[in-house]
Protein backbone atom coordinates (compact mmCIF):
# COMPACT_ATOMS: atom_id res chain seq x y z
CA UNK A 1 0.00 0.00 0.00
CA UNK A 2 1.58 3.19 -0.82
CA UNK A 3 1.47 5.87 1.57
CA UNK A 4 2.75 9.16 2.72
CA UNK A 5 2.86 11.12 5.67
CA UNK A 6 3.54 14.71 5.97
CA UNK A 7 3.70 17.64 8.93
CA UNK A 8 2.10 20.69 8.56
CA UNK A 9 0.35 23.52 10.66
CA UNK A 10 1.90 25.16 13.16
CA UNK A 11 5.09 23.14 13.69
CA UNK A 12 5.78 24.13 10.10
CA UNK A 13 5.45 27.96 10.71
CA UNK A 14 8.19 27.87 13.84
CA UNK A 15 4.05 29.05 15.69
CA UNK A 16 4.99 26.96 18.69
CA UNK A 17 3.84 27.55 22.11
CA UNK A 18 2.66 25.34 25.27
CA UNK A 19 -1.07 24.79 23.49
CA UNK A 20 0.29 24.13 19.83
CA UNK A 21 -0.13 20.37 18.75
CA UNK A 22 1.79 18.94 15.51
CA UNK A 23 -0.57 18.47 12.84
CA UNK A 24 -0.01 15.12 10.82
CA UNK A 25 -1.19 13.90 7.13
CA UNK A 26 -1.33 10.65 6.54
CA UNK A 27 -2.25 10.02 2.64
CA UNK A 28 -3.32 6.05 2.02
CA UNK A 29 -6.01 3.95 -0.05
CA UNK A 30 -8.56 2.02 1.18
CA UNK A 31 -8.86 2.03 5.52
CA UNK A 32 -5.66 1.69 6.83
CA UNK A 33 -5.79 0.29 10.57
CA UNK A 34 -2.11 1.77 11.71
CA UNK A 35 -3.56 5.68 11.45
CA UNK A 36 -5.52 6.88 14.23
CA UNK A 37 -7.69 9.27 13.22
CA UNK A 38 -7.48 11.56 16.57
CA UNK A 39 -3.67 11.54 15.49
CA UNK A 40 -4.10 11.88 12.07
CA UNK A 41 -5.80 13.70 9.30
CA UNK A 42 -6.56 10.78 6.78
CA UNK A 43 -6.88 11.26 2.93
CA UNK A 44 -6.90 9.36 -0.02
CA UNK A 45 -4.50 10.09 -2.91
CA UNK A 46 -8.01 10.08 -5.06
CA UNK A 47 -8.99 12.65 -2.96
CA UNK A 48 -6.39 14.55 -2.46
CA UNK A 49 -6.05 15.48 -6.11
CA UNK A 50 -9.86 16.43 -6.40
CA UNK A 51 -8.88 19.07 -3.68
CA UNK A 52 -6.13 19.99 -6.02
CA UNK A 53 -8.10 20.26 -8.73
CA UNK A 54 -10.89 22.70 -7.00
CA UNK A 55 -8.34 24.77 -5.66
CA UNK A 56 -9.25 23.98 -2.17
CA UNK A 57 -7.89 25.88 0.56
CA UNK A 58 -6.88 23.01 2.07
CA UNK A 59 -5.03 22.44 -0.88
CA UNK A 60 -3.13 25.19 -0.89
CA UNK A 61 -2.17 24.86 2.59
CA UNK A 62 -0.39 21.82 1.87
CA UNK A 63 0.97 23.12 -0.86
CA UNK A 64 2.69 25.70 1.10
CA UNK A 65 3.34 24.69 4.11
CA UNK A 66 3.39 20.69 4.59
CA UNK A 67 6.47 18.27 4.96
CA UNK A 68 7.29 15.01 4.18
CA UNK A 69 8.08 12.69 6.90
CA UNK A 70 7.59 9.67 5.14
CA UNK A 71 6.89 8.02 1.78
CA UNK A 72 6.82 4.25 1.26
CA UNK A 73 7.31 4.86 -2.83
CA UNK A 74 10.50 7.51 -2.19
CA UNK A 75 8.14 10.32 -4.13
CA UNK A 76 7.31 13.34 -2.53
CA UNK A 77 3.22 13.49 -3.88
CA UNK A 78 2.13 16.22 -2.86
CA UNK A 79 5.20 17.99 -4.14
CA UNK A 80 4.46 16.19 -7.65
CA UNK A 81 0.86 17.93 -8.06
CA UNK A 82 2.52 21.10 -8.83
CA UNK A 83 0.59 24.26 -7.82
CA UNK A 84 -3.38 23.40 -6.87
CA UNK A 85 -5.89 25.21 -9.12
CA UNK A 86 -6.44 28.67 -8.35
CA UNK A 87 -8.61 29.53 -4.98
CA UNK A 88 -12.21 30.48 -6.71
CA UNK A 89 -14.61 30.29 -3.72
CA UNK A 90 -13.25 33.25 -1.72
CA UNK A 91 -16.74 34.95 -1.40
CA UNK A 92 -18.90 32.15 -0.88
CA UNK A 93 -16.39 30.40 1.72
CA UNK A 94 -16.28 34.18 3.50
CA UNK A 95 -20.05 34.16 3.36
CA UNK A 96 -20.21 30.38 5.11
CA UNK A 97 -18.04 31.53 7.57
CA UNK A 98 -19.82 35.05 8.47
CA UNK A 99 -22.69 32.68 8.89
CA UNK A 100 -21.52 30.45 11.18
CA UNK A 101 -20.34 33.57 13.29
CA UNK A 102 -23.73 34.54 13.20
CA UNK A 103 -25.46 31.22 14.42
CA UNK A 104 -22.65 31.06 17.01
CA UNK A 105 -23.64 34.54 18.46
CA UNK A 106 -27.49 33.55 17.75
CA UNK A 107 -27.35 30.51 19.89
CA UNK A 108 -25.34 33.02 22.68
CA UNK A 109 -28.47 35.11 22.77
CA UNK A 110 -30.73 31.72 22.86
CA UNK A 111 -29.26 29.79 25.53
CA UNK A 112 -25.95 29.40 27.86
CA UNK A 113 -25.59 25.92 27.60
CA UNK A 114 -22.84 26.26 24.97
CA UNK A 115 -21.13 29.17 25.64
CA UNK A 116 -17.79 28.45 25.23
CA UNK A 117 -18.19 26.25 22.17
CA UNK A 118 -20.20 29.42 20.52
CA UNK A 119 -17.23 31.18 21.47
CA UNK A 120 -14.82 28.64 20.12
CA UNK A 121 -16.95 28.69 16.93
CA UNK A 122 -16.26 32.65 16.72
CA UNK A 123 -12.94 32.14 16.95
CA UNK A 124 -12.84 29.32 14.68
CA UNK A 125 -14.90 31.66 11.81
CA UNK A 126 -12.71 34.59 11.63
CA UNK A 127 -9.88 32.18 11.42
CA UNK A 128 -11.13 30.52 8.77
CA UNK A 129 -12.86 33.83 6.93
CA UNK A 130 -9.49 35.49 7.38
CA UNK A 131 -8.09 32.44 5.47
CA UNK A 132 -9.86 32.45 2.82
CA UNK A 133 -9.99 35.93 2.67
CA UNK A 134 -6.20 35.89 2.18
CA UNK A 135 -5.99 33.11 -0.21
CA UNK A 136 -8.57 35.05 -2.62
CA UNK A 137 -8.17 38.61 -2.24
CA UNK A 138 -4.88 41.16 -2.32
CA UNK A 139 -2.98 39.97 1.00
CA UNK A 140 -0.65 37.07 1.24
CA UNK A 141 -1.72 33.45 1.79
CA UNK A 142 -2.09 33.34 5.80
CA UNK A 143 -2.98 29.91 7.25
CA UNK A 144 -1.40 30.74 10.84
CA UNK A 145 -3.80 30.31 13.94
CA UNK A 146 -3.68 33.81 13.61
CA UNK A 147 -4.63 34.30 10.67
CA UNK A 148 -7.40 37.30 11.38
CA UNK A 149 -4.59 39.64 13.26
CA UNK A 150 -2.10 38.96 9.73
CA UNK A 151 -4.23 40.70 7.03
CA UNK A 152 -1.85 44.12 7.48
CA UNK A 153 -4.39 47.34 7.15
CA UNK A 154 -7.03 44.14 6.90
CA UNK A 155 -7.03 42.39 9.77
CA UNK A 156 -9.07 42.46 12.36
CA UNK A 157 -9.39 45.44 15.21
CA UNK A 158 -10.25 43.92 18.63
CA UNK A 159 -9.03 44.58 21.99
CA UNK A 160 -6.20 42.18 22.92
CA UNK A 161 -8.09 40.55 25.66
CA UNK A 162 -11.33 39.67 23.87
CA UNK A 163 -8.64 37.70 20.98
CA UNK A 164 -7.30 36.08 23.89
CA UNK A 165 -10.61 34.89 25.67
CA UNK A 166 -11.96 33.82 22.38
CA UNK A 167 -8.53 31.77 21.60
CA UNK A 168 -9.22 30.14 25.08
CA UNK A 169 -12.41 29.08 24.41
CA UNK A 170 -11.18 27.22 21.38
CA UNK A 171 -8.79 25.76 23.11
CA UNK A 172 -10.75 24.21 25.58
CA UNK A 173 -12.77 23.02 23.03
CA UNK A 174 -10.22 21.19 20.89
CA UNK A 175 -7.93 20.24 23.63
CA UNK A 176 -9.50 20.18 26.41
CA UNK A 177 -7.09 22.37 28.47
CA UNK A 178 -7.29 25.50 30.19
CA UNK A 179 -9.87 27.28 32.74
CA UNK A 180 -13.53 27.90 32.23
CA UNK A 181 -14.50 31.95 30.92
CA UNK A 182 -16.35 33.15 33.68
CA UNK A 183 -19.41 34.91 33.19
CA UNK A 184 -17.82 38.74 33.01
CA UNK A 185 -15.49 37.16 30.74
CA UNK A 186 -17.83 35.72 28.20
CA UNK A 187 -19.88 39.12 28.49
CA UNK A 188 -16.88 41.24 27.78
CA UNK A 189 -16.46 39.09 24.37
CA UNK A 190 -20.15 39.19 23.61
CA UNK A 191 -19.74 42.94 23.23
CA UNK A 192 -17.13 43.12 20.93
CA UNK A 193 -19.18 40.81 18.49
CA UNK A 194 -20.16 44.10 16.57
CA UNK A 195 -16.35 44.50 15.26
CA UNK A 196 -16.23 40.97 13.89
CA UNK A 197 -19.26 41.41 12.16
CA UNK A 198 -18.01 45.10 10.81
CA UNK A 199 -14.91 43.67 9.50
CA UNK A 200 -16.49 40.52 7.97
CA UNK A 201 -18.85 42.80 6.53
CA UNK A 202 -16.40 45.06 5.07
CA UNK A 203 -14.18 42.24 3.74
CA UNK A 204 -16.89 40.68 1.63
CA UNK A 205 -17.76 44.09 0.22
CA UNK A 206 -14.34 44.38 -1.25
CA UNK A 207 -14.80 41.15 -2.24
CA UNK A 208 -17.23 41.76 -4.35
CA UNK A 209 -16.21 45.17 -5.34
CA UNK A 210 -13.09 43.28 -6.51
CA UNK A 211 -15.02 40.63 -8.59
CA UNK A 212 -17.17 42.82 -10.38
CA UNK A 213 -14.00 45.03 -11.69
CA UNK B 1 -27.17 24.17 4.37
CA UNK B 2 -23.06 23.16 3.47
CA UNK B 3 -21.89 20.48 5.34
CA UNK B 4 -19.52 21.63 7.64
CA UNK B 5 -22.54 24.13 9.17
CA UNK B 6 -24.09 21.00 9.24
CA UNK B 7 -21.95 19.42 11.88
CA UNK B 8 -21.58 22.62 13.62
CA UNK B 9 -25.41 22.64 14.05
CA UNK B 10 -25.87 19.12 15.00
CA UNK B 11 -22.47 19.24 17.13
CA UNK B 12 -24.70 22.27 19.31
CA UNK B 13 -27.61 20.38 19.26
CA UNK B 14 -25.57 17.37 20.87
CA UNK B 15 -24.19 19.75 23.93
CA UNK B 16 -27.73 21.15 24.35
CA UNK B 17 -29.29 17.82 25.08
CA UNK B 18 -26.15 17.11 27.27
CA UNK B 19 -25.93 19.97 28.85
CA UNK B 20 -29.88 20.43 29.76
CA UNK B 21 -29.06 18.03 32.82
CA UNK B 22 -28.31 19.69 36.12
CA UNK B 23 -26.44 16.60 36.98
CA UNK B 24 -22.74 17.64 35.93
CA UNK B 25 -20.47 19.91 37.71
CA UNK B 26 -18.79 20.73 34.61
CA UNK B 27 -20.55 21.34 31.19
CA UNK B 28 -19.87 19.30 28.15
CA UNK B 29 -17.36 21.97 26.17
CA UNK B 30 -17.32 19.98 22.30
CA UNK B 31 -17.61 17.07 20.92
CA UNK B 32 -13.60 16.75 20.38
CA UNK B 33 -11.54 13.72 21.91
CA UNK B 34 -9.83 16.13 24.54
CA UNK B 35 -13.04 17.94 25.26
CA UNK B 36 -14.99 14.82 26.42
CA UNK B 37 -12.26 13.51 28.41
CA UNK B 38 -12.23 16.92 30.76
CA UNK B 39 -16.01 16.17 31.55
CA UNK B 40 -15.58 12.55 32.18
CA UNK B 41 -12.70 13.37 34.34
CA UNK B 42 -14.34 16.76 36.16
CA UNK B 43 -18.02 14.55 36.55
CA UNK B 44 -16.27 11.56 37.21
CA UNK B 45 -17.93 9.48 34.52
CA UNK B 46 -16.59 5.91 33.49
CA UNK B 47 -15.95 4.28 30.22
CA UNK B 48 -19.13 2.02 31.35
CA UNK B 49 -21.65 5.56 30.97
CA UNK B 50 -24.48 5.04 28.38
CA UNK B 51 -24.21 8.97 27.52
CA UNK B 52 -20.75 9.25 26.88
CA UNK B 53 -20.41 6.26 25.10
CA UNK B 54 -23.16 7.21 22.61
CA UNK B 55 -21.23 11.57 22.89
CA UNK B 56 -18.49 9.03 21.30
CA UNK B 57 -20.46 7.61 18.72
CA UNK B 58 -21.88 10.89 17.48
CA UNK B 59 -18.32 12.84 18.17
CA UNK B 60 -16.93 9.95 15.81
CA UNK B 61 -19.86 10.38 12.75
CA UNK B 62 -19.47 14.27 12.84
CA UNK B 63 -15.55 13.14 12.47
CA UNK B 64 -15.20 16.17 15.35
CA UNK B 65 -13.21 13.63 17.78
CA UNK B 66 -9.80 14.65 15.98
CA UNK B 67 -10.94 18.58 15.26
CA UNK B 68 -8.20 19.48 12.92
CA UNK B 69 -9.51 23.42 12.39
CA UNK B 70 -6.30 23.14 9.26
CA UNK B 71 -9.04 21.04 7.08
CA UNK B 72 -12.33 22.31 7.85
CA UNK B 73 -12.66 23.98 4.65
CA UNK B 74 -12.60 20.73 2.84
CA UNK B 75 -16.35 20.39 3.17
CA UNK B 76 -15.76 16.79 3.09
CA UNK B 77 -17.91 14.82 5.16
CA UNK B 78 -20.84 12.57 4.05
CA UNK B 79 -24.42 13.52 5.40
CA UNK B 80 -25.22 11.43 8.51
CA UNK B 81 -27.87 13.74 10.15
CA UNK B 82 -30.25 10.71 10.16
CA UNK B 83 -28.05 8.53 12.41
CA UNK B 84 -27.26 11.19 14.83
CA UNK B 85 -30.37 12.59 15.15
CA UNK B 86 -31.78 9.21 16.32
CA UNK B 87 -28.74 8.95 18.52
CA UNK B 88 -29.72 12.20 20.13
CA UNK B 89 -32.96 10.78 21.01
CA UNK B 90 -31.54 8.63 22.78
CA UNK B 91 -29.54 10.66 24.89
CA UNK B 92 -32.57 13.22 25.46
CA UNK B 93 -34.17 10.15 26.79
CA UNK B 94 -31.33 9.79 28.84
CA UNK B 95 -30.87 13.42 29.92
CA UNK B 96 -35.16 13.50 31.06
CA UNK B 97 -34.37 10.90 33.58
CA UNK B 98 -31.33 13.02 35.24
CA UNK B 99 -33.29 16.21 35.39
Amino acid sequence: MITHIYAFGSICRGEIDASSDVDLLAITEDIDPRFDPNQYSIYSHARMDRLWKQGNPFAWHLYMEARLIYASDKCDFLKSRGKPSKYQDGVKDCKKFRDIFLSAVQSLEQNNQTEIYDLSIVFLSMRNFATCYSLHGDASPNFSRHSAKGLGENRIELPKNTYILLERARILCTRGKGSILSDNEIQEVRSSFRIIKKWMDSIIERLIQNERI
Amino acid sequence: MSEFKNRIKLQRKTLQVVNSSKIYKESLLSLSNSAINRWATKNRIGDEDKTISIIKIISKKLFFLANKSQEQITEDYSNKTDEIEGLLEQLKQIASQNK
